[in-house]
C-alpha cells in the first residue's frame, strides 16, 4: 500500500513538474529572446532573429530612444504637448496607488459590515454582490464615460479613484471570506472591554487580516499599472506609462518601427513592476480565498 | 495596526514628494520651433514701433509627409512678413472628424488626411473659399481651380442653394501598387527590349516601349502584357530573385494592389463606377448602364477577374517571400526586408514591393540605419527605384494609358470657420497653394498635390529617382487617377458595412465563411481557383442579397 | 436640515431635468454624510459616558451605516445610474448635426440583430466565442487547478514556479503577445520547419485559431493560481489526513477531497466567465489590430473594433454599442442562472 502511494505520488509529480517547467521555459524564453534583441542594431535583427548579441555590441542606445520616443501629444486649454516617459511613469504610480487605495478600502469595509454586522441589510448587499456577479453588464462604457462626464471624475486621478471604488466584485468576495473567518470571540471581548466600534475595526479586526490587505492590494496595484484602456478613455490628459507604450506600440514614428527599439521600450517599462514584484512577492501569498455564490 | 499606519503614511509622503516632483516635469509643446523670424512675439514696424506679432496657428497631421516642409514654407512665408508668427501644431491621432469639430477647429489653418469633408460643410466648420480658390496665387498664371485635378474639383464642389461653393481643397496624392528596384532590373538585365525579349536573354539594350505603348516614358522596358508578365516572373525565379513582398499584417494593402490591376484594365471611367454607382461600363461585349439597383452587375466587371488571375499566378508559383503573411511583417517591416534584401546573406533578393507612393519618405530611417552599416551607396536618395504600371491583359481589351488608383483623396486644406484672422489665413493659403510651394512641397517629401505643376532641372537633382519616376508617371497625358476613396455616392456611407471597399471589392463567399482578400484565400485553399472565388464574390453580391440590403435606397 | 433654494442656471439643452435629478442626489448624500460626521463626533466625544446595552446597540448602528454610506453612494451612481443610463441610451440615436442624441425607439436594436442574424461571419464569430469560452473551462481551468494542487503540495522548485506562473499578470499583455507572435512566427518558423511556404501557426487559416486559443490560456495564468493555492491550503488537515489513512493517492486526494472543498471557490469564476462568451475579444486586437481575418474573430472583438474603428464618431456609436450590450446581458443572465443552478446541482458537495 505504502510503496503504491509513493509511485503515484512521484508520478504526479514528475508529470506536474515537467508541465510547469515546459510551460516556465515557453514564459521565459520569450523574454529573454526580446531582451536579447533589443540589444541588436536593427540590421543585425533583420538578419538574424536569434543570433546571441556580443557583450560588447549592445546597443544600450536602443533604451535611451525608446525612453524618448515613449511620449504622448495631448491637449490641454488649447496647448499641444508631448507627455514624456518621466511623467506618465509618474502618473502611472499616482493612478495606480489611487486607484488601489479605493478599489482594496472600499470592498474591504463593506465587506467587514456585511460579515461582521448581522443585519437583514447585510444579507441583502450580500445578495446584491452575487446577484451583479451573476448579472453580466454589458456594452455600459458608453454610459460610463457619460455619466463620468457628469460628474466631474472625468479626467481627474482623483475622480477615476472614486469610479474605481466600486465594492461589488471578486475583492469583496476575498474580504468577506477573511472576515467571515475571523472569529466573533475577539471581537465580543474587546466590546466588552469597552473598545468602541471603530477601535474594534481598527485595533482588532484590520490587523488580523492584515496579509489579506497586502496581497489583494498588491495585485490590484499590478492590474492598475498595466491597465492602458481606463486610462485611454478617462484620463486623456494625464496618459500612464501603460497607455504611453501602447501608444509607442503604434505610433508611426520612423524610429519607433524598427522592432529592437519597439522591444527595449516594452522592456523598460515592464522593469520597474517586475522588480515590484520580486520583491514584494512573499507579500502576495497573503490569505486570499474566495467563498461560494451562496445568498 | 501599526503597519497598516506606516504604510499609509507611507503612501502620503510619496504622493505629497511626488507632486512636488509633478510641477518639475518639463513638456515639450509641439508646435514647430520657428527660424530666426520666427522667435520673437515681437517685430519693430517701418516707423521704429515694436509691435506684437499676428499669430497664425496651423493644425498639421503628422504622418509619412512629415512637418519639415511645412515648417520651412511658413519660415519662408514669415521672411515676407515679418509682422506674422506661424505656430505649427503637428499631431495624428488628434486630427480626425469628431475631435476636430468638437473644438471647433481652434486652429486657423489645417492640412488634414482621412477625413469626411461632408462632415464638415454639414456643420459649417469651414470658411468658404469660393472667392480664393478662383483667384490667381501671387506669380501664378492660372487659379488653384484651374490648376486642380477635375476629379477632386467635382468632389469638392459643394452645392448650397443653387450656387457652387468650395470649403477646402485637396492636399497631396499617393498612388498605390507595384514599386521595383530599378538597379536590380539593370544589373540583371529584367527589362524588355523593343524586339519583346528580356535583356538579359538577347543581349540588347533598347528597352521596349513598356505597357503604355509609348517609348521614351516612365515604364519603358517594363512588362506590357501578362504573357511577359509571367516570363520575367519565371526568370527571376530562375536567377534566384524573390519578385513580391508585401506587408501580412494589413490585409487591405493585397486588396489596394488588385484594385489597381482592376483599375488599370477597366480605365478611369468605368472603374469609378464602382464609387458613383452611376454610369455605363462593359461587361462581357455589352454596355450596361450602372445605377443603385443594379450595382451588383459591377462584380462581372472583367478587370476583377484578371486581378484574380494574377494573384492566383503570383500564389500558385510561390512568387513571393515567405513571410508575407505574417501578422508581424508589418508595411515598415516589409519596407525594410525589401531594402536590406540586397545584402542580406541569407535571404533571396527581392524585386518588388507592394506600397503607396509615401514608402520612400517613409522609410529614411531605414536608410540612413543602412548607410551606417554599409555604406554612403545605401542612403536615402542614392537606390533607385520605380513604379511598375500594371501589364495589359491578353485579350487586349484593357483600357489605354496607364490607370492608377490613389486612396488619398480625402486630405485636404481648409481655413476654419472660427479663424481670427482672416485675411491672413487666406493669404497664408494662396501661399501654400501657388505653384512655388507646391514644387517645393514635391522636392522635400517626394509627394505629388494633384495640381499642374512642373518641376525645374534644379527641383529635379534634389529628389530621388522614385519621386522624380512617380512625379513624371502621374503628369503624363495617358495618365488618369481613379480616388478609390471618394464614394459619391451617400449608399456608400450609410450601408459601410456591405458597400466599404473592403468587402465590396473583393470580399467573397466561400463556403459558409467569407474572404476580404483574395491573395490569402489562394494560399490557404490551394484547391480554389479563380472561378471559385469569382462565383463567391457573385453570391455575396447577388441580386437577391443587393435588395435585401438596399432596396430601400432605391428610387 | 435646511435646504437653502439653490437655482442651478444651465444651458436649455434638455440635460437640465437630468441635472437637478443629480444635484439633488448629491445634496441628499451631502446631507447624508454631514449627519454622519455630526453622530460619529459624538460618539468619539462620549467616552467617558457609561455604556448601556442599548447604547451599543444605537452606536453599532450607527457606524454600520457609517461604513456602508459611501460604498453604497458610489454603487447607486457608478452601477445603477451607469446601466439605467445605459438602458436609455441604446434607444436613442445621434444626430450630427445638432450635435446630441435623441430618441429614435428600437432602431438599434434591430441594426444589432440584423447584424448579428444576417451576416455570415457573425457565425463564424459567435462558434469561436464558444470555442474559446469551452477552451477556458475544459483546459484552462483544470490546468489552473493542477499546478495550484501542485504549488499547495510544494512541489520542487515551487517558489520559482509562483513567480512564473504569475508573470502574466505582471508583463503587460502587448510585450507578451508581441513577444508570442515573433516567437511562432520566426522561431517556430525557422526553427521547427513550417508547416508549407508561407504557413505558420497564426497565419494557417486552420491551426490560426487554436494558436490565439493556445495564447488565451498560456498568458491567463496568475491571480487564479494565488486564490486556489491559498484555498487548497485553507482545507481541514483532518480531511486530508484522513485521506492519506485511507490510502488515497495524489490523483484521488485532488479529485476526492481538495477539488470538492473548494468547489464553491470554482463555481465564482465559472459563474462570472460566462459573460465573457460575449465579451471576450481573445487577444485579437493585440495580434492583428482592426484587421483580423474572417475566421478567427470573436462577438467581443467584432463589437469593439465597430465601437473602435468609428473612433473619429465615437459618440454616434454609443446607441449601438449599448444596445448590442444589452442584448447580449439579456442573452447571458439566463445562461450564468443556469450554470450557476447546474454546478450547485451537480458539483461536487462541499467537503
Amino acid at each position: 500500500m505504502k510503496s503504491k502511494r509513493k509511485i503515484n505520488f512521484q508520478i504526479f509529480y514528475a508529470i506536474g513538474f515537467i508541465l510547469l517547467l515546459i510551460y516556465s521555459i515557453s514564459f521565459v524564453t520569450p523574454f529573454l529572446w526580446s531582451i536579447n534583441a533589443s540589444l541588436k542594431t536593427v540590421i543585425e535583427f533583420k538578419i538574424d532573429k536569434f543570433s546571441i548579441v556580443k557583450f560588447g555590441q549592445m546597443q544600450w542606445e536602443n533604451y535611451k530612444i525608446a525612453m524618448n520616443l515613449i511620449r504622448v501629444p495631448v491637449t490641454i486649454n488649447g496647448e499641444s504637448y508631448y507627455i514624456g516617459f518621466w511623467e506618465m511613469f509618474f502618473n502611472s504610480i499616482v493612478y495606480s496607488l489611487l486607484c488601489t487605495l479605493t478599489h482594496v478600502l472600499t470592498p474591504c469595509i463593506t465587506a467587514y459590515a456585511v460579515a461582521k454586522y448581522d443585519y437583514k441589510f447585510s444579507k441583502f448587499i450580500y445578495s446584491l454582490v452575487i446577484v451583479t456577479l451573476i448579472l453580466p453588464t454589458i456594452g455600459n462604457l458608453a454610459s460610463s464615460i457619460q455619466i463620468s462626464k457628469l460628474f466631474h471624475v472625468y479626467d481627474s486621478f482623483i475622480g477615476l479613484a472614486v469610479l474605481k471604488g466600486y465594492f461589488i466584485g471578486t475583492n469583496f468576495l476575498i474580504f468577506y471570506a477573511a472576515f467571515k473567518s475571523i472569529s466573533n470571540e475577539y471581537i465580543d471581548a474587546a466590546q466588552i472591554d469597552g473598545a468602541s466600534q471603530w477601535q474594534i475595526l481598527t485595533k482588532v479586526v484590520l490587523p488580523l487580516v492584515r496579509t489579506t490587505i497586502t496581497a489583494v492590494a498588491l495585485i490590484t496595484f499590478i492590474t492598475y499599472w498595466n491597465d492602458y484602456t481606463t486610462p485611454m478613455i478617462y484620463l486623456p490628459s494625464h496618459p500612464t506609462i501603460a497607455y504611453g507604450l501602447y501608444y509607442f506600440n503604434n505610433t508611426s514614428t520612423q524610429e519607433a518601427s524598427f522592432v529592437t527599439i519597439r522591444l527595449a521600450g516594452c522592456i523598460v517599462v515592464s522593469i520597474p513592476i517586475l522588480i515590484v514584484f520580486v520583491v514584494l512577492r512573499r507579500r502576495l501569498m497573503g490569505n486570499m480565498t474566495v467563498g461560494g455564490l451562496k445568498g | 495596526m501599526k503597519n497598516l499606519k506606516k504604510v499609509l503614511n507611507v503612501f502620503f509622503v510619496a504622493l505629497l514628494t511626488f507632486s512636488l516632483v509633478a510641477c518639475k516635469f518639463s513638456r515639450e509643446t509641439i508646435s514647430g520651433k520657428g527660424g530666426e523670424n520666427n522667435a520673437n512675439d515681437t517685430y519693430t514696424d517701418e516707423k521704429g514701433e515694436v509691435k506684437a506679432k499676428t499669430v497664425l496657428s496651423i493644425g498639421n497631421y503628422d504622418g509619412d509627409l512629415g512637418h519639415q516642409w511645412l515648417q520651412d514654407v511658413a519660415d519662408e512665408y514669415v521672411k515676407l512678413h515679418p509682422d506674422v508668427k506661424i505656430e505649427i501644431n503637428n499631431d495624428k491621432d488628434n486630427y480626425n472628424d469628431s475631435v476636430l469639430i468638437a473644438k471647433n477647429m481652434n486652429y486657423d489653418i489645417y492640412f488634414l488626411n482621412g477625413i469626411t469633408y461632408a462632415n464638415y460643410v454639414n456643420q459649417d466648420k469651414l470658411l468658404d473659399i469660393t472667392e480664393v480658390v478662383n483667384s490667381v496665387p501671387e506669380g501664378d498664371t492660372e487659379t488653384i481651380l484651374e490648376r486642380m485635378n477635375p476629379t477632386l474639383r467635382e468632389y469638392y464642389k459643394w452645392t448650397k442653394n443653387g450656387s457652387e461653393q468650395y470649403y477646402a481643397v485637396p492636399f497631396f496624392d499617393a498612388v498605390f501598387g507595384t514599386i521595383y528596384d530599378v538597379d536590380l532590373f539593370e544589373e540583371e538585365g529584367f527589362y524588355y527590349d523593343e524586339t519583346g525579349e528580356l535583356m538579359c536573354d538577347s543581349g540588347s539594350t533598347t528597352k521596349s516601349a513598356g505597357p503604355n505603348g509609348v517609348a521614351g516614358d516612365y515604364d519603358d522596358g517594363l512588362p506590357a502584357t501578362y504573357t511577359e508578365w509571367t516570363k520575367l516572373l519565371n526568370t527571376m525565379k530562375k536567377s534566384s530573385i524573390t519578385p513580391y513582398t508585401w506587408t501580412g499584417m494589413y490585409y487591405y494593402y493585397r486588396v489596394r494592389f488588385l484594385a489597381s490591376i482592376w483599375a488599370d484594365y477597366e480605365g478611369k471611367e468605368q472603374m469609378d463606377v464602382n464609387q458613383s454607382l452611376n454610369g455605363t461600363v462593359t461587361l462581357g461585349d455589352e454596355k450596361v448602364q450602372i445605377t443603385r439597383r443594379n450595382g451588383y452587375l459591377l462584380q462581372n466587371q472583367y478587370g476583377k477577374e484578371y486581378a484574380l488571375t494574377m494573384a492566383k499566378y503570383i500564389i500558385q508559383n510561390q512568387l513571393y517571400s515567405s513571410d508575407s503573411f505574417y501578422s508581424t511583417n508589418t508595411h515598415t517591416e516589409a519596407q525594410q526586408t525589401f531594402l536590406l534584401s540586397c545584402v542580406h546573406p541569407t535571404q533571396q533578393r527581392i524585386a518588388m514591393i507592394l506600397e503607396g507612393g509615401w514608402w520612400e519618405n517613409g522609410a529614411r530611417a531605414f536608410f540612413n540605419e543602412m548607410a551606417k552599416t554599409y555604406g554612403d551607396k545605401y542612403a536615402y536618395g542614392n537606390r533607385r527605384f520605380a513604379f511598375m504600371p500594371v501589364p495589359k491583359a491578353d485579350n487586349g481589351k484593357s483600357a489605354s494609358g496607364t490607370t492608377l488608383i490613389s486612396s488619398t483623396g480625402n486630405s485636404v486644406v481648409c481655413i476654419s470657420k472660427s479663424t481670427a484672422h482672416k485675411e491672413l489665413a487666406i493669404d497664408f493659403f494662396k501661399f501654400v497653394n501657388s505653384v512655388k510651394t507646391m514644387r517645393y512641397f514635391t522636392k522635400v517629401t517626394g509627394a505629388i498635390r494633384p495640381y499642374d505643376y512642373d518641376l525645374t532641372e534644379d527641383d529635379r537633382k534634389e529628389m530621388t529617382y522614385f519621386a522624380q519616376n512617380m512625379f513624371d508617371m502621374y503628369h503624363n497625358e495617358n495618365t488618369k487617377i481613379s480616388y478609390i476613396t471618394l464614394f459619391q455616392d451617400d449608399i456608400f456611407i450609410s450601408e459601410a458595412a456591405y458597400l466599404g471597399n473592403s468587402n465590396f471589392f473583393f470580399g467573397s463567399n466561400l463556403g459558409g465563411s467569407t474572404e476580404q482578400e483574395p491573395l490569402y484565400a489562394f494560399s490557404q485553399r490551394s484547391d480554389l481557383s479563380v472561378q471559385d472565388y469569382l462565383n463567391g464574390m457573385k453570391a455575396k453580391y447577388s441580386e437577391s442579397e443587393w435588395n435585401k440590403q438596399l432596396s430601400k435606397y432605391f428610387d | 436640515m435646511k435646504k437653502k433654494k439653490r437655482y442651478h442656471r444651465r444651458s436649455e439643452d434638455g440635460e437640465t431635468i437630468i441635472s437637478k435629478f443629480f444635484s439633488k442626489i448629491f445634496r441628499f448624500i451631502g446631507s447624508i454624510i454631514y449627519s454622519i460626521q455630526v453622530k460619529l463626533h459624538k460618539i468619539f466625544h462620549k467616552k467617558e459616558k457609561k455604556l448601556t446595552m442599548s447604547s451599543v446597540k444605537r452606536r453599532r448602528k450607527i457606524f454600520y451605516a457609517a461604513l456602508l454610506a459611501y460604498p453604497l453612494a458610489q454603487f447607486i451612481i457608478f452601477y445603477v445610474l451607469v446601466n439605467f443610463n445605459s438602458i436609455l441610451l441604446s434607444f436613442q440615436t445621434w444626430s450630427t448635426e445638432t450635435s446630441s442624441f435623441y430618441f429614435t425607439g428600437f432602431n438599434n436594436f434591430k441594426d444589432v440583430i440584423n447584424d448579428l442574424f444576417n451576416d455570415a461571419d457573425m457565425k463564424v464569430a459567435f462558434l469561436n466565442s464558444i470555442k474559446i469560452y469551452l477552451a477556458a473551462l475544459l483546459i484552462g481551468l483544470p490546468l489552473n487547478l493542477i499546478f495550484s494542487f501542485l504549488m499547495y503540495k510544494k512541489i520542487p522548485g515551487n517558489g520559482a514556479f509562483r513567480i512564473v506562473l504569475f508573470l502574466p499578470q505582471i508583463i503587460s499583455s502587448l510585450v507578451i503577445s508581441l513577444m508570442f507572435k515573433y516567437i511562432v512566427e520566426y522561431g517556430l518558423g525557422n526553427l521547427g520547419g513550417k508547416l508549407a511556404f508561407d504557413q505558420t501557426l497564426l497565419s494557417n487559416r486552420k491551426t490560426g485559431f487554436p494558436t490565439i486559443i493556445f495564447y488565451c490560456i498560456w498568458a491567463s495564468f496568475g491571480t487564479q493560481i494565488l486564490i486556489y493555492t491559498n484555498a487548497f491550503s485553507k482545507i481541514n488537515p483532518e480531511l486530508v489526513e484522513y485521506g492519506k489513512l485511507e490510502g488515497m493517492n495524489m490523483w484521488q486526494e485532488f479529485f476526492h477531497i481538495s477539488i470538492p472543498s473548494i468547489f464553491p471557490t470554482i463555481t465564482v469564476f465559472l459563474v462570472a466567465g460566462v459573460a465573457g462568451i460575449f465579451t471576450n475579444q481573445a487577444a485579437l486586437y493585440n495580434f492583428y489590430g482592426a484587421g483580423a481575418s474572417t475566421h478567427m474573430q470573436t462577438l467581443g472583438y467584432i463589437f469593439f473594433v465597430k465601437v473602435l474603428k468609428n473612433n473619429d464618431a465615437a459618440f454616434a456609436q454609443y446607441p449601438y454599442a449599448s444596445a448590442a450590450g444589452l442584448i447580449f446581458t439579456i442573452v447571458a443572465a439566463p445562461i450564468t442562472l443556469l450554470v450557476k443552478r447546474l454546478l450547485e446541482k451537480y458539483g461536487p458537495n462541499e467537503g
